[in-house]
């Protein structure tokens, strides 16, 4: 296969120097780009995504708030709702090895699958990598991604930081608003919000 | 009878021993122990009492402030209260902070007493009443694990009454922040937040080791960042990266300021009210942001001396860049042979000399004019371009790739347009030489555009921030700097007399010309197959073959030859679809950053994570793939072991972008320079003691390692 390195100023890469931590992306500016490999093997690329809606899901199976999400069903509604209307759902672990919440891939799918959760895939970011670059602090963490490539809302999935179940109703849902707004080409009334729930286990 | 029913009894007995009973069921182990401390049992109508909620927490571990701080939660009270009875909100003692790996938390360790006033309706009789509570405390240390307690108490019934401890509420009130009237303002300033705090005059100072505060409204600072504290007078100033909420976002900035003195700490409430400058500043911002969606550039806040040039420096410069770009290979080609046509042209006819002359100055400054043209009106359209934004085209490089070449072929001797460019025939006196000359001009710009040259990318830059009507004279007279050498030479009698006599050493040079022109077909190649790929470059290299042979076949064989080339020259401009179709798809196919030896990718949010995060100082080197200066300057300046050597010493960080294909996030970094194009370098010094960094140092155009390391290493003072 042809090569560009056999041209002139070429040399290997080095530029996979460590990813800063915690630089914080702007709502309203471009996402950051990521490269990464999912629980298939698959390499996952966000600007591959481009012309999708993509949500990233920052969880982590033990921490009581992703348990209040799932245990009530809540989270995987949210995933079926948004995968119905085209969105591309991405469950992302920076738990560190020896850290809670960290699995391996076959772990994690069939936690996935005894769950009845329907993410597009998981991502297993062991290196805390893709966290640090969005800046994700805690499980759950929610980011939504236009089609443009631009993050229109990050923060906490509802405005009940509440560990029990019983305040998921009476909540406002602001990934499930952001998405409606998206798909009714509105207004996103609230995009940033202070995330809830357990510190990501870097 | 007896027996049996003996027997049963105890065998009853036994299964009830033996089986767990329910408080036994479920024991998960604790890490808090949650107590409600009433201070009395006794109410009456219209009188409120305090209760707390004691936290006695396992070592090591934490539960949360108001603010829980990066992540964690704060705790829920909810109380189930008889008709017309009131609970307030919930009170906190003055948190600490707690660190949590790159997060940070505000919260409590060991124990915490939580108030909350219960307030009797004014109706109320005095008979016994009940008041329930679940109360909801997450704790963490590694792991974060919710617990829930239900309390009941019943009040004005002696008979249920348990301990009454009005000290221990009184002892929890001392741990609570003190509500004070302290001055207190708040700004932002560069991604920084500052709080200042003005202690009274009966203060002394001397006393106070350190001070630290925390933020009620989520957001406000970056919690994890170090703050720095600093005195003036009886000011306290505590400056902190910025966080994510927005000022307009926070109704009231309340927060607890922390004094440390030798005899331990003392906490106080305090309100701050916005800055009133900062409101100032901020419609200042707003205004340039005005400005800057109208010209597509933004006007830099501090005086920076790219935008000072006057005009008539500028256009000096412009025309000193037009000049030099007649040397650069594109353009050489093009020049000499219209020199040479002139030549021959002197000798017998001197007025068409002079009308060739004009006619291609002509075609060259209306071609510059044009481009300029459609750029400004792109950017007002909203399109994030600079200059150079021709050749972040694919389609574009491919087909100047293509143009050159033909131009290549030319001068070789492949085929001849008329009478060849070098040649003088009948044309030269009638009409057609003279637009022929004009186009030659066009030509010429044309083939110009992808190369650029010192002085040119100053007045360029300085070009895209000025009205239209100033930014296209200033390319006018590029145009006239590039058209000038002709031109005089046209008008000169006398320079003409310094021109070599013509002979048969024109067609040997008018061929070896053809050489610098096939050179910049290949570089223009090596752009390409970075920007979508090689199988893109493979169909325009056949695309080549493809125009050479149309080229040979047309004259010979009559209809047939003809009909040959037609094809061909067909089959060669395929190859510029198939360059569309890999832009359509959206693919930057090489990055250019993986091919360097040092530094990393730039992104705004790196060069803001280097910035705020670390004390490091920061080298941004803007580039791209078609930049020839950029290139040179980097294997110059950067890429050489002094410089490695500078950079390692001093920590620096190095960010560099590529701009070879669109990047709205360069064109936005450039713009706010000032800039309208590559390349670009910007230095930015390490901090301060006080946490501020120095303003970034832009360096210039042609840079020289000496140059580079003393940016690199020289005292930037505080001003």
């Amino acid at each position: 296969m042809f090569n560009v390195k056999k041209f002139g100023l070429m040399a290997l890469a080095v530029g996979m120097m460590a990813a800063p931590a915690m630089a914080a992306p702007k709502v309203g500016e471009a996402a950051p780009d990521f490269t990464a490999t999912d629980v298939h093997g698959k390499e996952f690329k966000l600007s591959d995504h481009q012309g999708k809606t993509v949500v990233l899901e920052w969880t982590n199976n033990e921490c009581p708030f992703v348990v209040k999400h799932y245990g009530s069903g809540n989270m995987q509604a949210l995933q079926k709702e948004a995968r119905a209307q085209g969105v591309e759902w991405i469950s992302i672990i920076s738990s560190a090895p020896g850290r809670q919440g960290h699995v391996t891939d076959a772990e994690a799918l069939k936690i996935a699958e005894d769950k009845g959760a329907t993410p597009t895939t998981i991502i297993r970011d062991e290196s805390g990598k893709v966290g640090k670059m969005y800046d994700a602090k805690t499980t759950p963490h929610m980011f939504v991604i236009n089609a443009e490539g631009t993050l229109v809302y990050d923060g906490a999935i509802d405005d009940n930081s509440s560990p029990r179940a019983s305040t998921i109703e009476g909540a406002n849902n602001y990934v499930r608003a952001a998405l409606t707004s998206l798909k009714d080409g509105t207004e996103i009334a609230t995009s940033k919000t202070q995330p809830y729930g357990c510190g990501v286990k870097y | 009878m007896r027996i049996l029913s003996q027997f049963l009894c105890l065998f009853t007995l036994a299964m009830m021993a033996a089986l767990p009973s329910p408080s036994q069921a479920q024991e998960m182990e604790r890490y808090t122990t949650l107590n409600l401390i009433v201070p009395s049992y006794d109410i009456q109508a219209g009188e409120t009492i305090t209760v707390g909620l004691e936290q006695i927490i396992a070592p090591h571990w934490h539960t949360y402030w108001q603010n829980p701080g990066d992540s964690g939660a704060a705790p829920n009270m909810t109380w189930t209260l008889p008709e017309g009875w009131n609970a307030g909100e919930v009170m906190f003692p003055a948190p600490d902070k707690i660190e949590y790996g790159p997060l940070l938390n505000y919260g409590y360790s060991n124990r915490a007493v939580l108030l909350q006033d219960i307030i009797a309706p004014l109706g109320y009789d005095g008979s016994p009443v009940d008041l329930k509570v679940s109360a909801e405390v997450l704790v963490c240390k590694d792991i974060c694990i919710p617990e829930y307690d239900d309390f009941v108490i019943t009040l004005n019934d002696p008979a249920r009454a348990g301990d009454a401890n009005p000290s221990l509420i009184d002892e929890a009130r001392t741990t609570f922040p003190k509500p004070v009237n302290f001055a207190a303002t708040y700004t932002e300033k560069k991604d920084t937040f500052i709080l200042r705090t003005s202690l009274p005059e009966t203060m002394n100072m001397d006393l106070i080791n350190d001070a630290y505060f925390v933020p009620l409204p989520w957001g406000v600072v970056d919690n994890a960042a170090k703050p720095v504290v600093s005195f003036e007078g009886n000011d306290i100033l505590i400056k902190q990266a910025r966080g994510e909420q927005p000022f307009d976002d926070v109704d009231e900035m309340l927060a607890v300021l922390t004094l440390v003195t030798d005899k331990g700490k003392a906490h106080y409430e305090i309100i701050a009210d916005l800055d009133p400058d900062y409101a100032q500043m901020q419609a200042q911002a707003l205004k340039e942001k005005a400005l800057t969606q109208k010209t597509g550039t933004s006007i830099p806040l501090e005086d920076n001396d790219i935008l000072a040039p006057s005009l008539i420096l500028t256009l000096v410069l412009a025309f000193g860049g037009g000049l030099i770009l007649n040397l650069m290979p594109c353009v050489f080609p093009i020049l000499s042979m219209k020199t040479l046509s002139l030549v021959k042209m002197a000798q017998h006819h001197p007025g068409h000399a002079r009308a060739h002359g004009l006619a291609y100055t002509a075609g060259v400054i209306i071609s510059f004019i044009l481009v300029a043209g459609a750029l400004i009106v792109l950017q007002l359209g909203g399109a994030q371009i600079g200059w150079g934004f021709q050749l972040q085209n694919p389609l574009i490089v491919a087909g100047l790739a293509y143009l050159l070449f033909i131009v290549g072929l030319n001068l070789a001797g492949i085929f001849e347009v008329g009478h060849g460019l070098g040649n003088v025939g009948n044309n030269l006196s009638s009409k057609k030489g003279i637009i022929g000359a004009f186009f030659t001009g066009v030509l010429a710009t044309l083939v110009a555009t992808p190369c650029t040259a010192p002085f040119m990318a100053t007045a360029v830059g300085v070009a895209f921030t000025q009205p239209a009507a100033i930014s296209l004279l200033i390319f006018a007279v590029l145009g006239l700097g590039l058209a000038f050498p002709y031109l005089l030479l046209s008008f000169a009698p006398a320079l003409q007399s310094f021109l070599p006599r013509p002979g048969a050493w024109m067609r040997s040079f008018q061929q070896f010309l053809s050489f610098p022109m096939f050179l910049a077909v290949t570089w223009l190649l090596w752009v390409l197959v970075q920007q979508v790929g090689d199988a893109q470059l493979f169909s325009v290299l056949i695309g080549l073959v493809a125009i050479t042979f149309a080229f040979w076949a047309w004259p010979r064989g009559a209809w047939l030859g003809k009909l040959v080339a037609i094809i061909s020259f067909g089959a060669a401009l395929y190859g510029l679809p198939v360059v569309a179709k890999k832009m359509d798809e959206g693919a930057r196919y090489y990055q250019q950053t993986k091919n360097l030896t040092m530094g990393e990718e730039f992104s705004a949010s790196t060069l803001d994570y280097y910035l705020t995060k670390t004390d490091r100082p920061v080298f941004v080197e803007m580039t791209a793939a078609w930049c020839i200066t950029c290139k040179l300057n980097h294997a110059s300046s950067i890429d050489i072991d002094a410089t490695r050597d500078v950079f390692a010493d001093n920590e620096v960080a190095f960010l560099v972008g590529d701009w070879t294909n669109q990047d709205t996030g360069i064109t936005e970094y450039l713009h706010s320079f000032g800039r309208n194009g590559v390349p670009l370098y910007v230095f930015y010094p390490a901090p301060y003691e006080d946490g501020a960094r120095p303003d970034p140092v832009i360096l210039p155009q042609l840079l020289t390692p000496s140059l580079v390391e003393k940016t690199m290493t020289a005292d930037y003072i505080e001003n």
